[in-house]
C-alpha cells in the first residue's frame, strides 16, 4: 500500500484558475518523490491538498485513507508540511516557541513539547537558536527552523516546498544534506532538478495542473524531450559529453 | 538585520535591570506608573521622588542616555504644544496671574500642566527603561504569564515580527524605484507612493493569508498555544514586592505630608 496516492485531483482558486487538471501520483513509504514543473505548473497547490488544507474534487489518501476522513490533528501530525517562504512559516516571538507550537497543538504537555522541540532544533543542528527571535536569523538558518517546527510533530512523510530557494551554495549543501539524512518519506516540490536528483529516487513532472510522468528519478532527469516539454532542463550532471 | 531590531537594541546588555525576569519588571513598571499617576498635583516633592527614583533605575540599566533621551523627545511635540497654548488659559483671578516673558499665564493651570507633563514624561521613561532592558519576546511572554489574553500577545507578535519584515520590503521597493530614475514632479511623486501603498497593503494581506495556512498546517485551530515560562526566581520575586510596596509607602507617605 502506498502512504500517498493522489487520483484524479481537481482543484480551481476562487479567482477561476483552474491550478490542478486531474492529477495523480504515488508515494510508498519511505520513500522520497521529487515534484517538478515550471511554475505555475500547480505544484504548491498540489502540496496544500496532502495534509488536508485545500479541498479538491478527486482522491487524496494517505495510508490508503482519504484525508477528508482524518481527524485534522492526526493528519497534520503525519504529514508534515514545510512552506516556500520561511518567513510565513515562522511566526512566533522565539524559534523555542515556533518549534513548539505544532507539538502544543497536538495537546501534548508543555513540558514534552519543549522537549520535542528542542530535539527537532538539535536534528537540524539549530539548538542554538532556541531563544531568538526567528526574524533575526539567516536565511538558512530559518530553513532549518522551518524544518524543525514539521520535524517536532514526528510526522511520517515530510512535503517540502522549494527547500533550497535563495540559498547561497554552501547553504544549499547544507540542507540537502540534512535531508538526506532524514528518515521520513519526502516529498520535494522544487526547481532545483540537481537537488531533485540527489534527494529522490522517484520524480513526478507536473505541468498545466496534471502530472504527465511518474518514474526513476535518474531516468526521467535525463530524458530530455520529455523535459523540454514542460518547461524543465536536464541537470548539468546528466548532460552528456 | 531588520529595521524593527532597533526595539530590541539593548536588550542583550547584562545590567541589573537586564538580568530581572520580565514578569517582575511588568509588574513593578506598571505599579510605579499608577503610583506615579495617583500622585496628587500639589505633590510636585512626590513628583520628583520618582522622577529621582526613575534616574537611579535608568543609571542602574546601563542604557545609553542618548538613546533613553531619543526615545523620550517623542513627547516633545505634545509637551510643545500645551505649553504653547498655555497663555490661552486666562487666570482665575489677579492673585492667580503671572507674568511670564511679558504673556500673562494662569499659574494653576501652568501648576497642572507641569504636573501632567511631567506624569507623561515619567510614565514614558518607565515604559522606556522597561523595553530598553527587556526584549521584546520576553515582554509579550511576560503580559501573557502575568493574563493578558493570549490572541491579543500573538497579534502583538505578530505586528512585531511582521511590521520589520514588511518594512524591509517597503524599504526594497523605495530602492528598486530610485534604482529606476528620479520621479519629477509632487503629483507624480504621490501617484508612485501610493501605488506602492497599495502594493504593500496587498503583499500585507497576502502574507496574511500564507501565514494562517502555516498555522492551520500545524494543528492551530483558534487557540494560540504556549510553553510554561515556570515560576520567575523566588529572590525576584520578594524583590519586585518590595518595589511595589515601597512605592505604595512613599505614595502614601508623599500624600500625607
Amino acid at each position: 500500500m502506498s502512504l500517498l496516492e493522489v487520483a484524479d485531483l481537481f482543484f480551481t482558486w476562487p479567482d477561476g484558475t483552474e491550478a490542478l487538471r486531474g492529477a495523480s501520483l504515488t508515494l510508498a513509504a519511505g520513500g522520497s518523490l521529487g515534484l517538478i514543473g515550471r511554475n505555475g505548473a500547480g505544484k504548491s497547490t498540489l502540496l496544500l491538498h496532502l495534509n488536508g488544507i485545500l479541498h479538491g474534487s478527486g482522491a487524496v489518501r494517505v495510508r490508503g485513507r482519504a484525508v477528508e476522513d482524518w481527524p485534522a490533528d492526526e493528519l497534520r501530525a503525519t504529514v508534515g508540511l514545510v512552506f516556500e517562504d520561511p518567513a510565513d512559516q515562522l511566526f512566533m516571538p522565539t524559534v523555542l516557541e515556533d518549534v513548539a507550537f505544532g507539538p502544543l497543538n497536538l495537546g501534548l504537555p508543555a513540558e514534552e513539547a519543549r522537549a520535542r522541540a528542542l530535539g527537532a532544533l538539535r536534528s537540524v543542528g539549530a539548538e542554538e537558536l532556541a531563544p531568538r527571535p526567528p526574524h533575526h536569523l539567516s536565511a538558512g538558518q530559518m530553513r532549518r527552523v522551518a524544518l524543525a517546527t514539521v520535524l517536532a510533530m514526528e510526522p511520517e512523510l515530510l512535503v517540502i516546498d522549494e527547500p533550497v530557494l535563495a540559498l547561497d551554495p554552501e547553504g544549499r549543501e547544507a540542507i540537502i544534506a540534512l535531508l538526506a539524512g532524514l528518515p521520513q518519506a519526502k516529498l520535494i516540490a522544487s526547481h532545483d532538478l540537481e537537488m531533485v536528483l540527489a534527494l529522490c529516487g522517484e520524480v513526478a513532472i507536473l505541468d498545466a495542473g496534471r502530472v504527465h510522468a511518474q518514474g526513476p528519478a535518474r531516468a526521467l532527469l535525463a530524458d530530455e524531450a520529455l523535459l523540454r516539454a514542460h518547461g524543465l532542463r536536464v541537470p548539468v550532471s546528466l548532460r552528456g559529453g | 538585520m531588520l529595521a524593527h531590531d532597533l526595539l530590541d537594541a539593548w536588550a542583550h546588555l547584562r545590567s541589573p535591570v537586564h538580568r530581572l525576569d520580565a514578569r517582575v519588571k511588568l509588574v513593578c513598571a506598571c505599579a510605579l506608573v499608577i503610583a506615579l499617576l495617583a500622585t496628587p498635583v500639589a505633590r510636585p516633592g512626590l513628583l520628583a521622588a520618582w522622577a529621582a527614583l526613575l534616574l537611579a533605575i535608568a543609571g542602574a540599566s546601563q542604557l545609553p542616555a542618548r538613546w533613553i533621551a531619543g526615545r523620550l523627545a517623542l513627547l516633545a511635540p505634545f509637551l510643545l504644544l500645551g505649553t504653547i497654548a498655555l497663555p490661552l488659559l486666562p487666570p482665575a483671578d489677579a492673585a492667580d496671574a503671572r507674568q511670564v516673558l511679558g504673556l500673562i499665564v494662569s499659574a494653576q493651570a501652568a501648576l497642572l500642566w507641569l504636573n501632567v507633563g511631567g506624569k507623561c514624561l515619567l510614565a514614558l521613561l518607565a515604559a522606556t527603561l522597561l523595553t530598553g532592558t527587556t526584549a521584546s519576546a520576553e515582554l509579550l511572554r511576560a503580559a501573557g504569564a502575568l493574563g493578558l489574553p493570549r490572541t491579543l500577545t500573538a497579534l502583538t507578535g505578530f505586528a512585531l515580527t511582521y511590521l520589520g519584515v514588511l518594512g524591509a520590503e517597503g524599504g526594497r521597493m523605495i530602492v528598486a524605484r530610485r534604482a529606476r530614475g528620479r520621479v519629477r514632479g509632487l503629483g507624480r511623486n504621490l501617484r508612485v507612493a501610493a501605488s506602492m501603498a497599495a502594493t504593500l497593503m496587498a503583499r500585507t494581506v497576502e502574507r496574511g493569508e500564507r501565514v494562517a495556512l502555516a498555522m492551520v498546517a500545524r494543528g492551530y485551530r483558534g487557540r494560540m498555544p504556549a510553553l510554561d515560562a515556570g515560576p520567575a526566581p523566588a529572590g525576584q520575586i520578594v524583590l519586585g514586592a518590595a518595589f511595589v510596596a515601597a512605592c505604595a509607602a512613599l505614595l502614601w507617605a508623599g500624600v500625607r505630608a
